[in-house]
């Protein structure tokens, strides 16, 4: 791929795994961030490699499961296979699906696996979890070096546990990149 | 005469009536008017120059005609046949020329395709000797036809020829000539136009052919053959022999071989004229009939045409000479001609035969036709001639009448007429001279009043116009005792004037008879069976036949007017009798008148005298004497006298009463003229005032008619409100529909806006579906970044691809999002246009309801203003009437003002009258008073 079509968006610069560049300067962008909203004035970006697929599941076709927590929203039929589903800001602190104003008809969902996961397949297998969000948006590129650690004093954001770090946008706004192993890990274990 | 005009007449009138009927009024008039001229023509003629110059005509036209078809017919196919003769023999001439044409571009070829020439390797070894052997022997073969034969290189440089008389240079080059340029130029056999060769001036023909080698076809030479045009020509001399010529024309239009030498390359127009047409027309000919092979008529053409120099006609029959190949175009032609006196010999003498036959033919018939003519009317000529001198009075006139035809029946009546004429005319002539007798005796006695003449004349012309011996006037006393009164009596015989003789027979036995108006002939006295007293009486004046008319003067007998013949018996003829009656009748006549003439005198010349008398009398009368009486006789004149008498007496009654009359009259009057001038003021006073009275009607009347012209005004004044009313009635008609239309319209629209609205949504629920469309390709894109990158480095490009989809699918949903709003907003405006619309439909239902209030306020006022139209219109009428009126009243009292006058103007002339009533009374008193009155 190093022949670029002038018809596709410039490619990512092929890996120039300079580490000491921890500025991370905007043209090397090598990795794909998945944004999404918890809340519609929440924002959080999630590495797509660590995804599966993005989904629109109606609203129905979830079956809640009894005795779970409340962050857990039930069960989905993906494909054959039991994916359960759970509702990711609820999960982290914030406003539950069922405390808020349901208007769309389908939920926005993300299916995470721990086949991407590389320090969890050794152990348990593939493992997959269904996140339910506010909103899917859009996938950016960013350079991973630019993703600063998330600050000690995490205070009142209860999703600094989930997340790998923050990135700043390239018009200065602060973003939570989430991290998927960090999400199977606040799962119970069986 | 009449019957043979009523011949004739239809012989130059064929079959005019039916015409006239059919003809146009124009074309009738002009055709009448030609036929009377013609008809004036052939009535001018003698019958005599009619019928022989029909019976000529008759005679003499069929044979003319036939002579002449005949002539025409075999003129025609004579001409024909000489033509054609011409024609074979010009065709067998133009075949001959193109055999020898033919064999002569045969032997050129023969040459040119010798394998002594073409073969390389014969030619090669062939010597010259050998090659100018073959030419020499084509020449011999020919017996001396051909001038020269020879052959040159490609060059034209001559390589070899045969033995000639004028045989070539050798070291010439010919490449120059024509005939070699062509067949070098076509590669094929040329023919040439003959031209007159420099050195010998003599005309040949020469046909020149490439030769090709054997095998290469490489052009090795050319072989040429002239030939003296001379041998050509023989074959023309039979036909020159007879008087013919001949042309040879080649295709440059140039003579090249002719009888005639100083004809010899001159151009074809320059002997006769019009053959250059002629060759004209016949190439057209040929080139229209195609490429026939034989010799049709569409290749020979046959004219007479002219000499150029003596102006001699020709028969010239022209044909085109068969092309052959290497010909210049359009070939040659030839021409024969022989001199058109020569040709057409048989023809000419044929023409002098029938002419001479025909006119002998016409001639006889012509003559028999005219002889018969002049005898068939021969008799009626002298019968017109007899009738001629008949009626020029030669009664005399007599017809041979011979034969039983209808000719001698009218010479017969003729001879008839004539003899009835003569008896006629002779009766006619005694006849006038007997009234012109009676007449004459008239005249003379008219004027003639003494009876002692009268009888005289009376008997003078008796005698004379009878011729007889004597004549007498007779006449009776009251006892018809007669005494001769007047005597005309011949020489020598007794006289008889003054005699009495009293017949004592007579009274009784013929008074009765003669009063009736008998007349007594008596032929003769002896045998008439008289009493001898009679005779005795006749015989004394020597009587032997008389004649007694009576003369009856007032219806009675007054005597008898006699005539005697003394010399012997008479036989009295009726027309004498006649005569003598109304001789005696005109003497009775004149009798009376001369009777009466005397009556009148005398009672005129009596009438006088009394009438003095009675002037005498009553003379004093004029003195204003009415006391005096005239003397009352018993005739006329004393009837007058006692007339006048009481005339005399009324008179003096009446100038009694005068005299009373007027002295009252004088006396009244004066009473009476005080009564008049009274009258009279209070008549002027009368005019006066109705005068004034006039002139107060007068301005009554004008200011009726302002009224009737006011009301007139506001009438029209009323009636044009009425139109405005109207008009504005249509306008608020017209603003009804109107706004109906906006209702409809705007109904219309509001329907349509709904459609939009309706289509609106639709078009959102498709960019629902569109929306929806672009989030799963957003998903699904997102979908296929993820597996892309999940694919690590094998994945990227996928990974790039599905990127794109997803910006797309981004573009997409944003789009489908700005639709929406457009979609959003164009509803909105929708239903606002529907709302504005709703209430514009109101706003137009409430301006129609007040439009149709108003127009009903504008039907009231235009009732209203019907209304107050009829009061003005009855106002004007009223006003009208009313002014017509005074004007009456004033006219009325105009008159009465003139009568007043008129009465004024009376009474003047009353007091006048009176005023000259009492002079005229004194007047007449003075008067009257001069009368005396006994």
């Amino acid at each position: 791929m190093t022949v670029s079509d002038p018809l596709l968006p410039p490619a990512p610069p092929s890996s120039t795994t300079d580490l000491s560049d921890s500025d991370g300067t905007e043209t090397d962008l090598t990795e794909q961030l998945l944004r999404l909203h918890l809340l519609p004035d929440t924002t959080a970006l999630l590495p797509v490699a660590q995804l599966t697929e993005v989904l629109k599941i109606p609203i129905g076709q979830i079956t809640p499961m009894p005795h779970m927590p409340d962050w857990v929203m039930g069960i989905y039929n993906w494909r054959g296979e039991i994916l359960w589903m759970i509702d990711l800001g609820s999960l982290a602190g914030l406003m539950p699906w069922y405390r808020r104003a349901m208007s769309a008809s389908n939920y926005a969902a993300i299916v995470l696996d721990t086949k991407s996961s590389k320090s969890l397949s050794k152990d348990t297998g593939k493992q997959t979890l269904g996140l339910v969000v506010n909103r899917v948006e859009d996938i950016e590129w960013c350079n991973p070096n630019s993703i600063q650690s998330p600050p000690a004093s995490g205070g009142a954001n209860g999703l600094i546990p989930f997340s790998r770090g923050y990135w700043r946008t390239p018009d200065g706004e602060m973003r939570t990149v989430l991290d998927s192993e960090a999400i199977f890990e606040a799962m119970p274990k069986p | 005469m009449l019957s043979f005009q009523a011949q004739t007449a239809p012989k130059n009138q064929p079959g005019q009536p039916q015409n006239i009927q059919h003809k146009h009024l124009a074309a009738q008039t002009q055709q009448s008017f030609f036929q009377k001229v013609c008809a004036l023509f052939w009535q001018a003629r003698s019958l005599r120059s009619k019928t022989m110059a029909l019976a000529i005509a008759v005679g003499v036209v069929p044979v003319a005609a036939v002579g002449g078809t005949s002539y025409f017919l075999v003129s025609e196919s004579m001409s024909n046949g000489i033509k054609t003769e011409q024609e074979g023999r010009t065709i067998e001439l133009h075949q001959e020329i193109n055999s020898y044409l033919q064999q002569l571009v045969g032997d050129v070829e023969i040459i040119a395709h010798s394998p002594l020439l073409i073969d390389p390797q014969l030619s090669a070894t062939a010597s010259i000797d050998q090659k100018v052997t073959l030419l020499n022997s084509i020449v011999d073969a020919r017996s001396g036809q051909y001038d020269s034969i020879v052959v040159f290189n490609p060059d034209g440089n001559l390589l070899f020829q045969s033995d000639s008389a004028q045989p070539f240079n050798p070291n010439e080059n010919y490449s120059n000539r024509e005939y070699f340029k062509r067949a070098i130029a076509t590669q094929s056999t040329t023919v040439n136009n003959p031209d007159m060769a420099e050195s010998s001036g003599q005309v040949s023909l020469e046909v020149a052919t490439p030769i090709n080698q054997t095998g290469t076809g490489e052009l090795i030479g050319v072989a040429r053959i002239r030939m003296p045009i001379s041998s050509f020509t023989q074959m023309f001399d039979a036909i020159q022999s007879q008087g013919w010529e001949y042309k040879l024309i080649d295709s440059e239009r140039t003579i090249f071989a002719t009888g005639e030498a100083d004809m010899m390359g001159l151009p074809i127009g320059s002997d006769v004229i019009g053959l250059d047409q002629l060759l004209n027309k016949l190439l057209a000919q040929v080139n229209s009939g195609g490429n026939n092979p034989d010799i049709s008529s569409s290749q020979i053409a046959t004219q007479v045409l002219p000499d150029r120099n003596d102006g001699k006609e020709f028969l010239v029959s022209l044909v085109q000479i068969k092309r052959i190949d290497g010909m210049l175009e359009p070939g040659w032609s030839l021409a024969v001609s022989r001199p058109i006196d020569q040709a057409f010999a048989s023809l000419r003498q044929l023409r002098r035969t029938l002419l001479f036959g025909t006119g002998l033919a016409a001639l006889l018939v012509g003559v028999i036709a005219a002889i018969l003519a002049h005898r068939a009317i021969r008799p009626i000529l002298d019968a017109a001639g007899a009738v001629g001198n008949i009626g020029r009075g030669a009664l005399s006139t007599r017809l041979q009448v011979s034969g039983q035809d209808e000719l001698a029946v009218l010479a017969a009546n003729i001879n008839q007429m004539a003899a009835q004429l003569g008896v006629f005319v002779q009766q006619k002539a005694v006849e006038a001279r007997r009234s012109q007798q009676l007449k004459d005796f008239t005249l003379k006695i008219t004027g003639v009043l003494d009876l002692k003449d009268i009888f005289n004349i009376a008997v003078e012309d008796s005698r004379q116009a009878l011729q007889t011996d004597r004549a007498i006037v007779y006449g009776f006393d009251q006892n018809w005792e007669g005494t001769v009164l007047a005597e005309s009596v011949a020489d020598g015989w007794p006289k008889s004037l003054g005699a009495v003789i009293s017949d004592p027979c007579f009274a009784h036995q013929y008074v009765e008879k003669y009063q009736q108006g008998n007349v007594q002939a008596t032929p003769d006295v002896y045998r008439a069976g008289l009493k001898d007293c009679h005779l005795q009486q006749l015989e004394e004046y020597s009587v032997k036949a008389n004649l007694v008319t009576p003369i009856l003067v007032g219806g009675k007998l007054f005597g008898l007017l006699i005539a005697h013949q003394c010399s012997g018996p008479r036989n009295w003829k009726q027309t004498e009798i006649d005569l003598l009656t109304q001789l005696a009748a005109q003497l009775g006549l004149a009798l009376e008148r001369a009777r009466l003439l005397n009556q009148e005198k005398t009672a005129k010349e009596q009438l006088s005298r009394r009438a003095i008398e009675l002037l005498k009398e009553v003379y004093p009368v004029s003195q204003g004497n009415l006391s005096i009486r005239a003397k009352v006789t018993e005739d006329e004149v004393g009837t007058i006298a006692d007339s006048f008498n009481s005339v005399i007496e009324s008179l003096q009654e009446i100038v009694r009463r005068v005299q009373v009359a007027a002295k009252k009259v004088a006396a009244t009057t004066n009473k009476n003229e005080t009564f008049a001038q009274t009258l009279f003021e209070g008549a002027m006073q009368q005019a006066h005032e109705i005068a004034t009275a006039q002139q107060r009607i007068q301005m009554m009347a004008e200011s009726t008619q302002a009224v009737a012209a006011n009301a007139k005004h506001a009438e029209a004044a009323v009636q044009k409100a009425a139109g405005t009313v109207e008009s504005g009635d249509m306008v608020m008609d017209l603003t009804v529909d109107g706004m109906l239309g906006i209702r409809e319209t705007v109904a219309e629209a509001a329907k349509k806006v709904k459609h939009l609205g309706e289509s609106s949504q639709k078009i959102s629920k498709v960019v629902n579906l569109i929306s929806g469309f672009a989030d799963k390709t957003n998903i699904l894109a997102m979908n296929a970044s993820i597996e892309a990158a999940r694919a690590g480095e094998d994945g990227q490009g996928f990974g790039m691809v599905a990127e794109e989809v997803r910006l797309l699918a981004q573009q997409s949903a944003k789009a489908s999002g700005e639709i929406e709003k457009l979609i959003y907003s164009i509803q909105r405006e929708t239903n606002e246009v529907i709302a504005a619309m709703e209430k514009g439909t109101e706003q137009v239902a409430s301006g129609t309801k007040l439009v149709n209030d108003t127009r009903q306020s504008l039907n009231q006022i235009k009732g209203a203003s019907a209304d107050i139209k009829q009061l003005v219109e009855s106002i004007a009428s009223a006003a009208i009437a009313q002014s017509k009126d005074s004007e009456e009243v004033s006219q009325t009292m105009t008159e009465v003002a003139s009568i007043a006058e008129q009465t004024s103007i009376s009474v003047t002339h009353v007091s006048d009258s009176f005023k000259e009533l009492l002079t005229v009374a004194k007047s007449l008193e003075e008067s009257v008073d001069q009368f005396y009155l006994a």
